[in-house]
C-alpha cells in the first residue's frame, strides 16, 4: 500500500494539514505522532489567546486542538499515536518513513508525500552556556509547563526566569498561579522577547518585575539550585562585573528560544537555511526534495498558532496539487534575500510569478516608524509599506500581488528603511 | 552480620575494575559508593580518551599500568561489552618548538614502551583527518590510543562481579573505619561492615578515607577540568583524537570523538582544592571552544549541547602518580589514590595490579565457575532494521521511543534500571542509555523517566532523584 500523504508530527501543524487534506479530497492519507494524544505542545497551554485570528474567539490551547482533533475524528482521518519516526528515504517517486510504533511495532510506510510537521525544541541553558553547577531545579520552561499543566506537579518556589519569550512569561504566571513565588524575569535584550500582550498580562498584571539587558552569570547549589548571580549587560552583551547581585532561588527556567527540529529533514537531505534552521522552501512550500513540504515552527518558528494554521493549509493546498499533477511548475527561481536588520524570510525562493504570495519574515530589533521595502536586483520596488512597530518578537507578513512578479529582474530583497 | 574478606570503598572505574578482579576469587566483596549511583564522582566527568601513554613520566606506576592496560583493553571492552574503539592520537605541533616537545614526547613514550609511536608531517596528517587546521605542520601519532564510555566502564566491571557473586551497595559513605581485632569495621551513615581488607578507591575522598585509619598520610588536591560536548549531528567524524602539544600539568585542550558520535572538547585544568566544586566558567567554557577550534577550524558554537566538570583527584606528595600500596601502618588496608588522568584507560591494570597486592599477602582461590562476560544494554537506534523488527517483536517497550535525541526506547531504560547495580536515578539512567544526553537535553524525555523510574523503583515521582539525595526534580503535587 502506498499513501497519498503522510504528517511527521499531529500538533497544530500537522493537524492543520490533514483536515485541510481531507478538504481537498486527499483520503489515503495518516498522521504520525509519537505521544500518547493528538494536539502536540497545544495540550500543556493551558492558558486562552488561541484563535483570536482564525475563529475570532480566545480559547486555550487544548480547545484550539480539539477543533481539530474532532473533525479529524468526525471525518475518520488515520492517525498513530506513540509513533516516532525514525528516518525518512527519498527513493525517488515514493518516499519511505521509518516508524517505531508502539501499537503497530516497527513499520516501513510508503508515501507519495510528505509534510514535515514536527515542530519545534527549546534551546537549553547548555546551548547558551550559562556557568555554574548542575543541579536539580534547572527546567526549560516547556518541560515546567509539562510538569506542571500535564503532569500536576509543583517544580519549585521560588523561580527566576532567564528569557522573556512567550513561553518564560506565560510560566511565570502560572506558576504564580499555583502559587511559587516569581522573583524575576531577566532578559539579556534590552527589549521582551515575547508578545507585548504577555507581557502586560503575565508580568504587570502579577507585579513581577522584568528585567531587560540582564542575564545569568551563574547557577550555584550542587544538589538542588540554592541561587543564582544576576548581572547587567552592556550594549555588546558584556557583563558589567560592578552590578553582579546573588539572588536566592530553588528554580531557574530558561526559555531563550526555539529551534526547528530538523534532524529527519537534514537526514533526508532536505536543504536547511542557516536563517530559519528550517528547511529551505518555495513559495508552494516545498523543499528542494519533490513530494516533500514543510509547516509551522519546523519551517520557522511562529509567535501565533492561527498562523500555524494558515501556513499548514497552504500546504495542504500545495499537496492536494502534487498529488493531481496541477501544480505551478516554472523553471524560473527567484531568490528572496534581506538586509542586515531582517533575520529572516520563508519562503526562501519563488518558482512561479502567477499566485499571490505571502512573505513572512522577522526584524533582528524593535523599530519604529519604518517602511518595508521589496525590490529586486535593478530597484524595481515591489512592496512598499509603512509600519508603525516593528519587533523580533513579532512575525511580520508581507504579501505580492502575482502579477507585480511578472516583470521582475533577478532576485528580491527585503530591507527596512527608517523613515524620515 | 555478615563479614566480608574485602571492602572496596568507591565505585569509578578504580574501584570497579578492583572488585572485577577480586569478583574471580573464592572472596566475600562489597563495594561501597558513597553517592546514589556509581561512576558518579570522578568518572564522570571525563572525556573518554584511553591515552596510549606517551606522556606519563617514565618509570612510573602510571606509565607501567598505562601501557600496560592499552594491551588489555580491546579484550576487555569485548568480554565486557564496553564501547571501545581504537583510534589514533594526534598530538598537533604548529611550530619548530613544539615539534622539540613532540620529540621530548616520543622520547618518554619510547621509554615507557608505548608502541608504534612516530612524528608525522603535514600531508599524513591532513590524510588521516582532514578537517585539521591546514596550518599544523607535524604530530606525534599513537596508534594504541582509543576511545571508550568510562561511566559504561564503571557499571560493566560491578555488573559483572555482581554476576560473579560480588556485592555493591550506593548511597553508602563511609564515615569512619575502626581497626578490629578481625581486621576493620566500616562505618557508613545508616550500617557497619565487617571486613578483612580494605581496599580505597575513594577518588577525591581518598585522604579523607586514608586518614580514617592513618592520619595525614595523604593528601589530595583536586584539579578541575571543564569538558564540552558537541552534538554528534555535527557532522565531522574525527578519525584521531587531537591533542594540542601539552602544558605542565594538563594534555590540553583536546578534541576527542565519543565513542556515540559526538566530539568532547576538553579538559581545561585549574587546581581548586574543593571536593565539591563542580561548577564551570564562562572563561572556561570560552577557552574550551577557542582552542579546540584552533586543531578543528571547522567546529561550530551552535553544535555546544553541554559544558560539564570533573574533578581529578591528585596525590600532593607523589609527584603526580597513581598511589597503589597497602597503608605502611595498616596491614591489609589497600590504597588506590591519586588516580588521574590516564585513570581511565589504566583502570583494567589497576584493578589486576591492587590484587595483586593483595595476592602477596595472602592466597587466593579461582573460582571455578567465574564468568568473565557481561552483556551491554541495547543499542536500539545502532540496529538495523531487521534487528529492531525482532527486538520489537520480542519486547514492544523497544517500540517506545522515549529520548528522542538518540532515540533511547522505553526497553533501554527499563533494561537500565532492572539489572543488578542499575539505575536509580535521572543521570543514572541518562549515563547507561544516553536518554536526555542529546542536544534537547531531557527537555522532551525527561518527565517520562521521572514516571518510568517511579514506577519501576515503586516510589512517588518526587522522591525521583536527578543524581544525590537533594537532587528531587519536583517537589510535590500542585
Amino acid at each position: 500500500m502506498i499513501y497519498d500523504l503522510l504528517i511527521i508530527g499531529g500538533g497544530p501543524a500537522g493537524l492543520s494539514v490533514a483536515k485541510k487534506a481531507y478538504e481537498t479530497g486527499i483520503k489515503n492519507m495518516l498522521v504520525l505522532e509519537r505521544d500518547d494524544e493528538l494536539g502536540g505542545i497545544l495540550n500543556q497551554c493551558i492558558h486562552n489567546g488561541f484563535g483570536i485570528e482564525k475563529f475570532n474567539k480566545e480559547l486555550t490551547g487544548p480547545e484550539y486542538a480539539s477543533l481539530y482533533i474532532e473533525d479529524i475524528e468526525e471525518k475518520g482521518i488515520n492517525y498513530l499515536l506513540g509513533s516516532m519516526v525514525l528516518n525518512i528515504r527519498d527513493e525517488g517517486e515514493y518516499k519511505v518513513v521509518e516508524v517505531a510504533s508502539k501499537e503497530k511495532g516497527y513499520l516501513e510506510l510508503k508515501t507519495k508525500t510528505v509534510v514535515l510537521a514536527m515542530g519545534s525544541r527549546e534551546r537549553t541553558r547548555m546551548m547558551i552556556q550559562t556557568p555554574g553547577t548542575r543541579p536539580a531545579g534547572v527546567f526549560n520552561a516547556g518541560l515546567a509547563q509539562k510538569y506542571v499543566n500535564i503532569d500536576g506537579y509543583m517544580v519549585g518556589k521560588k523561580v527566576v526566569i532567564l528569557g522573556s519569550g512567550d513561553i518564560g512569561l506565560i510560566m511565570a504566571r502560572r506558576m504564580t498561579l499555583v502559587g511559587a513565588e516569581v522573583l524575576r524575569v531577566v532578559e539579556i535584550e534590552p527589549y521582551s522577547n515575547g508578545l507585548s500582550r504577555n507581557v502586560m498580562q503575565c508580568l504587570k498584571d502579577f507585579d513581577i518585575p522584568l528585567q531587560l539587558s540582564h542575564t545569568i552569570t551563574e547557577i550555584k547549589g550542587n544538589d538542588r539550585v540554592e541561587s543564582v548571580v544576576i548581572a547587567e549587560v552592556d550594549e555588546n552583551k558584556n557583563v558589567i562585573e560592578s552590578t553582579k547581585e546573588e539572588v536566592e532561588c530553588d528554580t531557574v527556567l530558561f526559555s531563550v528560544g526555539l529551534i526547528p527540529e530538523n534532524e529527519l529533514s537534514t537526514n533526508l537531505g532536505v536543504e536547511i537555511d542557516n536563517r530559519t534552521q528550517g528547511p529551505k522552501v518555495n513559495e508552494k512550500l516545498e523543499t528542494n526534495i519533490p513530494g516533500v513540504f514543510a509547516c509551522g515552527n519546523v519551517l520557522h518558528i511562529h509567535d501565533v498558532v492561527d498562523y500555524v494554521s494558515d501556513e499548514a493549509e497552504q500546504a495542504a493546498d500545495q499537496v492536494h496539487k502534487y498529488l493531481t499533477d496541477t501544480q505551478d511548475i516554472c523553471k524560473r527561481q527567484i531568490v528572496l534575500e534581506n538586509s542586515d536588520d531582517i533575520s529572516y524570510i520563508v519562503p526562501q525562493t519563488i518558482e512561479c510569478k502567477h499566485s499571490d504570495i505571502e512573505l513572512k519574515f522577522r526584524v533582528r530589533k524593535p523599530a519604529s516608524n519604518v517602511r518595508i521595502i521589496l525590490e529586486d536586483s535593478e530597484g524595481n520596488v515591489l512592496v512598499n509599506r509603512k509600519k508603525w512597530a516593528v519587533s523580533p518578537s513579532e512575525m511580520e507578513k508581507v504579501m505580492i500581488k502575482g502579477k507585480m512578479l511578472e516583470d521582475i529582474k533577478g532576485n528580491l530583497t527585503l530591507r527596512l528603511k527608517a523613515e524620515e | 552480620m555478615k563479614k566480608y574478606d574485602v571492602i572496596v570503598i568507591g565505585g569509578g572505574v578504580t574501584g570497579a575494575n578492583a572488585l572485577r578482579e577480586l569478583s574471580k576469587y573464592e572472596l566475600d566483596v562489597l563495594l561501597l559508593e558513597s553517592n546514589a549511583d556509581f561512576g558518579a564522582g570522578v568518572t564522570k566527568g571525563n572525556g573518554g580518551a584511553v591515552h596510549s601513554g606517551y606522556d606519563a613520566t617514565k618509570g612510573s606506576l602510571k606509565a607501567k599500568l598505562n601501557v600496560e592496560a592499552v594491551e588489555m583493553w580491546p579484550e576487555y571492552a569485548k568480554d565486557l561489552d564496553i564501547p571501545y574503539e581504537r583510534l589514533p592520537s594526534m598530538t598537533l605541533a604548529f611550530n619548530e618548538e613544539e615539534r622539540e616537545t613532540l620529540e621530548e614526547l616520543l622520547e618518554n613514550g619510547k621509554a615507557n614502551n608505548v608502541p608504534d609511536l612516530r612524528i608525522i608531517e603535514k600531508d599524513e596528517i591532513l590524510e588521516i583527518e582532514p578537517t585539521v587546521n591546514p596550518d599544523v605542520k607535524y604530530a606525534l601519532i599513537a596508534p594504541s590510543s582509543g576511545i571508550t564510555e568510562p561511566y559504561i566502564v564503571a557499571y560493566a566491571c560491578i555488573e559483572n562481579a555482581i554476576k560473579n557473586g560480588a556485592e555493591a551497595k550506593a548511597s553508602q559513605k563511609v564515615i569512619d573505619i575502626k581497626k578490629i581485632e578481625s581486621g576493620y569495621k566500616v562505618i557508613t551513615s545508616d550500617s557497619e561492615y565487617e571486613t578483612k581488607m580494605v581496599v580505597n578507591a575513594a577518588g577525591v575522598y581518598g585522604d579523607v578515607i586514608a586518614d580514617m585509619v592513618n592520619p595525614g598520610k595523604y593528601s589530595i588536591t583536586e584539579r578541575h577540568g571543564s569538558l564540552m560536548i558537541l552534538d554528534n549531528a555535527q557532522g565531522l567524524e574525527l578519525k584521531a583524537t587531537l591533542f594540542p602539544v601539552p602544558s605542565k600539568h594538563s594534555k590540553g585542550m583536546a578534541a576527542i570523538p565519543a565513542c556515540a558520535g559526538n566530539i568532547i572538547l576538553g579538559s581545561t585544568a585549574e587546581v581548586m582544592n574543593d571536593k565539591e566544586n563542580h561548577a564551570f566558567t564562562r572563561d572556561q567554557s570560552e577557552l574550551l571552544f577557542t582552542s579546540a577550534s584552533k586543531l578543528l577550524p571547522r567546529l561550530r558554537r551552535k553544535d555546544i549541547i553541554r559544558v560539564f566538570t570533573g574533578l581529578r583527584p591528585v596525590e600532593v606528595n607523589s609527584d603526580n602518580d597513581f598511589v597503589i600500596e597497602e597503608d605502611i601502618d595498616n596491614k591489609d588496608f589497600y590504597n588506590a589514590i591519586g588516580i588521574q588522568s590516564p585513570g581511565i584507560a589504566a583502570s583494567p591494570a589497576v584493578g589486576a595490579y591492587v590484587v595483586e597486592l593483595i595476592k602477596e599477602n595472602h592466597d587466593l582461590k579461582a573460582k571455578e565457575n567465574y564468568d568473565k562476560t557481561r552483556k551491554g544494554i541495547v543499542d536500539f537506534s545502532e540496529l538495523d532494521t531487521e534487528q529492531k523488527r525482532d527486538l520489537i517483536e520480542l519486547d514492544p517497550a523497544y517500540a517506545h521511543v522515549v529520548c528522542r535525541c538518540e532515540t533511547v526506547t522505553e526497553g533501554e531504560i527499563l533494561d537500565s534500571i532492572r539489572r543488578p547495580g542499575g539505575a536509580t536515578t535521572i543521570d543514572g539512567v541518562k549515563r547507561r542509555t544516553r536518554a536526555g544526553m542529546g542536544r534537547c537535553q531531557g527537555g522532551f524525555c525527561e518527565s517520562r523517566i521521572v514516571t518510568i523510574l517511579s514506577n519501576e523503583l515503586g516510589k512517588k515521582p518526587e522522591e525521583i532523584l536527578k543524581e544525590n539525595a537533594g537532587s528531587e526534580i519536583i517537589i510535590g503535587e500542585e
